[in-house]
């Protein structure tokens, strides 16, 4: 009697906590450092009421978290936001099913090309691909600025990149085969190899062996180089094939989950993401280019149009990914 | 054919095995696990084994699978060598400042190897002065990054797991027994013929532990440019989002820890272990003469290489106020989630592991080692999307998946191992006659548990708390898969700060991981030892 009784009380106050579905908050799920987003957000509580319930991820454990999360969840979304450090990672989402098309009225000035054309993902705040180098190693006029130096014998043995088949590396990779073609882009990375470039776990082991001197230089994101610059490390940066195919950009996308719980706050918080006072936030702290037109001026953050971009399509570079994965993963095994 | 004799004895053991028990362990992990795994079996035609094929289209994939297995022998090897000789002078002899070396030998255990191995590239770099004046960093450097660096870095993370271990089997070896052998024999041989004989469970079951440890480590191998197999499960889920892939890929090492364990099982058979004393009086310990000094040396050799180096890299990389401050500002909350989680977390695994291992050894449910076993051979991320399966249901969502109870229910999982190996262990070495005798004089279940057992298992039961608040303090796997929104622990804000923080933030939060469970665990101690020497408990 007992048994059944108390198992009826559990199972209603299942029933009654499972239903409650809380209006004043909203869910987000981000692969962008805690250290840069979580002010972001917490402004966005001050200024909506909305309380936010972050799920940090991080580079440093290859944003697995978020990402099969988000598709474990797939059939009952806990998630209202994806903030995401890359394209790959929406577009993943996007191909799944777990994405749903959310056109914010604050898009409407962003560049065409950093946005999805269903409007799955929009790209706000960007980094680029950067060489950093160790100045006690390498004066700055000898430095290396292209992705040619990693095989160029000079170099022999003091590069780095992070392991491609993770993160924006990966990303960039694909860039490069886009850009160079297949044949092209698999001698350069054999050659590559063959030159004794050292395979880092991530940007962030990228970072730490060239400030310790361990090599002289590798392939890193701005705000990967800036945090060693204002660290007062021994480093310096210099973007990628300037003049020549040009720097990867790498924006941040935001994205609406299908079914979310909370569809309404997610969409305020994709509109207050998509501000100028948002980019020029993740400037301050963290060096990210802003794609918004007239944007807030931040010393020391050179601008998008400062710089040569690599010509991609993010779409067509994301398929080119998931083409080259065989060859990459044989790449990094040899 | 002793693995057969094993099955045999399993079939033959006529087992009373509590149901509610089972549901739970099916609950926690193995329908998670099973959900995952059937679902490998699937792709959008119906069923198929093409996610399996992988295993054979690679040809490095047996080279990879070689180089886990050494690994793990290795790493076990290692961590035996040093640590039974190690617990040993620390419950057994004389040795001066047994009690702190004791405990400061376990704060390698409190932080996730990979920052063990970021410290250690610290101190084995290329450009350290040091090295560049004795003209040895490229040496240091080479050895680091090999198999033998990485078994290094391992053998030093998980030593304190065979201290504890051996240290808690020791305590409870009853004095009379050497007592008597001392009448008849040399102290040497009373150590190699009743001494260790009685600590090889105990053995054994570091060894198991330690071994599937290593085998489910990717991100040490990774760092120090060591391939293993268990990365490539790690790719397929980082890299592919191919969740299928990656479970049929964790077969081989499931068979692995299986066929580990079947060896394991074997040779526990072989022995006997139980000893036929009614109580327990601890054993004097071994005065060492003038040996003390030359132990003690070892003991300092050891706490140098595996506490004072790499976690006194990562103290002065910390060493600033700011560092803190920042490091508290960005902890926020996760200090007290991560206490409230790892308290609730080990008392529960230490209630759950008393159980599963009394019905294992006295009522011969052996299959629970097995599904124990399975849960914790099993890749964190493979169980922790198991877990979302099957607890992300509409009943659930708001009580369960998106509470700290879900993080529980990982830990569970993940080490319930852990304590039941150690209880494991405490049983075999405690006759059965006493309940007999108990049961004989009309005690009842309760008074035999309450009167006999917990006395008789208190420091293992004091052990495996602690053991159990370390492994969930640090968990990182599972916990960054399934933990509520808003509810990050420590080791996940750790990482989530790692790749864009100065690296002063990042020490001073590594510092803040081991100096709250090195409080934590001095304080269970003191307490104990203080109840202990009064026979307060």
């Amino acid at each position: 009697m007992w048994l059944k009784a108390s198992t009826l009380i559990f199972a209603a106050c299942l029933l009654l906590t499972s239903c409650t579905k809380k209006s004043d908050e909203v869910v987000v799920y981000t692969s962008i450092d805690q250290v840069f987003s979580e002010p972001i957000l917490k402004d966005f509580e001050q200024a909506t009421g909305i309380r936010v319930k972050p799920v940090f991820d991080t580079e440093e454990t290859k944003s697995t978290g978020v990402l099969n999360r988000l598709i474990a969840e797939k059939d009952n979304p806990q998630c209202d936001v994806f903030w995401s450090g890359d394209p790959v990672r929406a577009l993943v989402l996007k191909r799944k099913g777990i994405t749903s098309s959310y056109l914010s009225p604050n898009a409407a000035e962003i560049p065409d090309e950093f946005k999805d054309a269903e409007d799955h993902w929009i790209g706000f705040s960007s980094r680029a691909r950067v060489l950093l180098y160790n100045t006690n190693l390498v004066k700055s006029e000898a430095a290396p600025n292209s992705i040619y130096d990693f095989i160029n014998l000079k170099w022999k043995g003091q590069g780095t990149i992070a392991n491609p088949l993770f993160g924006t590396t990966s990303f960039h990779v694909a860039a490069i085969f886009s850009a160079l073609g297949d044949a092209a882009a698999k001698e350069f990375f054999a050659k590559m190899k063959a030159n004794g470039v050292i395979v880092a776990t991530s940007n962030g082991d990228v970072r730490k062996r060239v400030a310790d001197g361990e090599v002289a230089f590798g392939l890193a994101d701005t705000d990967d180089a800036n945090e060693a610059i204002k660290e007062g490390k021994s480093v310096a940066m210099v973007f990628l094939d300037q003049p020549g195919i040009g720097t990867l950009i790498v924006p941040n996308t935001v994205s609406l989950i299908k079914n979310s719980p909370h569809a309404e706050n997610g969409k305020k918080l994709i509109d207050y993401l998509l501000t100028r006072e948002v980019e020029a936030k993740l400037a301050a702290s963290c060096a990210q280019m802003p794609l918004l037109p007239n944007a807030i001026a931040v010393s020391g953050v050179t601008s998008v149009d400062q710089i040569t971009p690599m010509k991609i399509d993010y779409e067509h570079v994301a398929q080119k990914l998931e083409e080259i994965q065989p060859f990459l993963k044989d790449w990094v095994g040899k | 054919m002793r693995g057969e004799r094993w099955i045999a004895g399993c079939l033959m053991k006529r087992t009373r095995t509590s149901p509610i028990l089972l549901l739970l362990i099916l609950l926690i992990g193995v329908i998670p696990i099973a959900w995952m795994f059937g679902a490998s079996f699937w792709n959008a035609r119906g069923l198929t084994l093409q996610h399996y094929a992988v295993l054979f289209q690679e040809a490095r994939t047996l080279k990879l699978l070689g180089n886990t297995v050494a690994l793990g022998m290795l790493v076990v090897a290692g961590t035996l060598l040093l640590g039974i000789p190690l617990a040993f002078f620390l419950a057994r002899t004389d040795v001066p400042f047994r009690n702190l070396l004791g405990t400061i030998l376990l704060v390698p255990l409190f932080l996730p190897p990979y920052i063990l191995a970021v410290a250690w590239s610290s101190i084995l770099g290329r450009r350290v002065l040091v090295h560049q004046r004795f003209g040895i960093g490229e040496t240091a450097w080479a050895f680091l990054n090999s198999i033998w660096g990485c078994t290094f870095v391992l053998v030093f993370a998980f030593l304190p797991i065979v201290i504890l271990f051996i240290k808690t089997a020791l305590v409870q070896i009853q004095a009379e027994i050497e007592e008597a052998a001392r009448l008849e024999t040399a102290r040497r041989k009373i150590v190699w013929h009743i001494t260790l004989p009685l600590i090889a469970p105990a053995m054994l079951s570091s060894a198991m532990v330690i071994f599937m440890l290593t085998i489910s480590e990717f991100a040490v191998p990774m760092f120090l440019s060591v391939n293993v197999f268990t990365s490539e499960v790690f790719t397929q889920f980082a890299a592919f989002y191919n969740y299928e892939t990656a479970v049929a890929m964790s077969l081989p090492l499931i068979v692995i820890t299986l066929a580990a364990m079947m060896w394991e099982r074997a040779r526990l058979q072989e022995g006997v272990f139980a000893t036929e004393e009614a109580m327990p009086q601890l054993s004097p310990r071994l005065p060492l003469g003038g040996w003390r000094f030359a132990v003690l040396g070892f003991c300092l050799l050891i706490f140098i290489i595996s506490v004072l180096l790499p976690i006194g890299i990562i103290l002065m990389q910390s060493l600033s106020f700011e560092a803190y401050f920042r490091a508290f500002e960005v902890a926020e909350n996760g200090i007290a989630t991560s206490f409230l989680n790892s308290a609730v977390g080990a008392t529960v695994l230490v209630a759950f592991g008393f159980v599963v291992a009394y019905q294992i050894e006295r009522r011969g449910a052996q299959h629970f080692d097995v599904l124990l076993l399975l849960m914790f051979a099993i890749p964190s991320t493979v169980l922790g999307i198991g877990l979302i399966k099957l607890w992300n249901q509409s009943l659930f969502a708001g009580t369960i998946y998106n509470t700290f109870v879900i993080v529980i229910i990982a830990y569970l999982a993940r080490f319930l191992i852990l304590p039941e190996r150690m209880f494991l262990s405490a049983f075999k070495q405690l006759p059965v006659s006493l309940e007999e005798a108990a049961k004989m004089d009309g005690a009842s279940t309760a008074q035999i548990w309450t009167k006999i057992l917990l006395p008789l298992t208190a420091p293992t039961i004091a052990a495996a708390w602690i053991i159990g608040f370390i492994f969930c303090f640090g968990e990182l796997g599972a916990t960054i898969i399934v933990y509520p929104a808003g509810g990050a622990t420590l080791p996940i804000r750790l990482y989530t700060i790692m790749a864009n923080s100065p690296e002063s933030v990042t020490a001073a939060m590594s510092m803040m991981l081991v100096l709250p469970i090195l409080v934590a665990v001095s304080l269970v101690m003191f307490s104990l030892n203080f109840l202990f020497t009064r026979k307060l408990i």
